[in-house]
């Protein structure tokens, strides 16, 4: 975040750094409502998160990596939360977080226009 | 409260989000200011408003907020696309959420 990298990272690498920073959302934003996840780690990961997201984004369209972003953060904490809770999570509140996460992605991927 | 709390959440995501592409265009002071403030207060109303909702519910609507909020706020001073299937995906995402809050 500090510097602008003199050489470019691949693409390849890139797309590494959304998936890390992708998990690492999934462990902060469960972090912000489950106090077993001690304060540091979520600053941690949340700050690491930010950072690789935004490395990733110099290479890659912006628009993609937030879909992939959001949307891991999405289904994560969905998975988080039916086994933090034993399974009880009704199916209805399923659909709309799978509906929005569609729309989501959705919008996202339109966005190319402001890519370039 | 709890979702109004995450709804100013959601709003605060989009300076955040403005801050990002800001940075990543030119990185200064202000722009810096302008992300993390967003974010830090961002986050602040999100782990209020997760007191009482629950954790799935609470993330994909605070994402969904930003990605539309950040949407609109592209058409419109970063020249992104206003196409209908953008305005249907927001449309959708509205639709979710408000969904989200009768079932919860």
């Amino acid at each position: 975040m500090a510097v602008k990298p003199d050489k470019q990272l691949s693409e390849a690498r890139a797309w590494t750094y959304v998936l890390a920073g992708g998990l690492l959302e999934i462990v902060w934003a469960s972090g912000f409502k489950y106090e077993a996840i001690p304060s540091i780690v979520v600053l941690v990961s949340l700050l690491a998160s930010f950072d690789l997201i935004i490395r990733a984004a110099k290479v890659l369209p912006v628009g993609t990596v937030y879909a992939v972003f959001a949307g891991m953060g999405t289904l994560g904490t969905t998975i988080v939360e039916i086994v933090m809770s034993g399974g009880a999570v009704s199916a209805l509140r399923i659909a709309f977080i799978l509906l929005l996460l569609a729309c989501i992605i959705g919008l996202k991927l339109s966005s190319k226009g402001s890519e370039a | 409260m709890d979702w109004m709390l995450l709804i100013a959440a959601g709003l605060l995501e989009i300076i955040g989000v403005i801050g990002i592409k800001r940075v990543a265009h030119n990185n200064n002071w202000t722009n810096n200011i302008i992300l993390i403030g967003g974010f830090l207060i961002s986050f602040q109303l999100l782990v209020r408003a997760m007191e009482t909702i629950p954790l799935a519910t609470a993330y994909a609507v605070w994402t969904g907020i930003g990605t539309v909020g950040a949407a609109i706020v592209g058409m419109i001073f970063f020249k992104e696309p206003k196409s209908w299937l953008r305005i249907g995906c927001m449309l959708g995402v509205i639709f979710s959420v408000v969904g989200l809050k009768m079932v919860s």
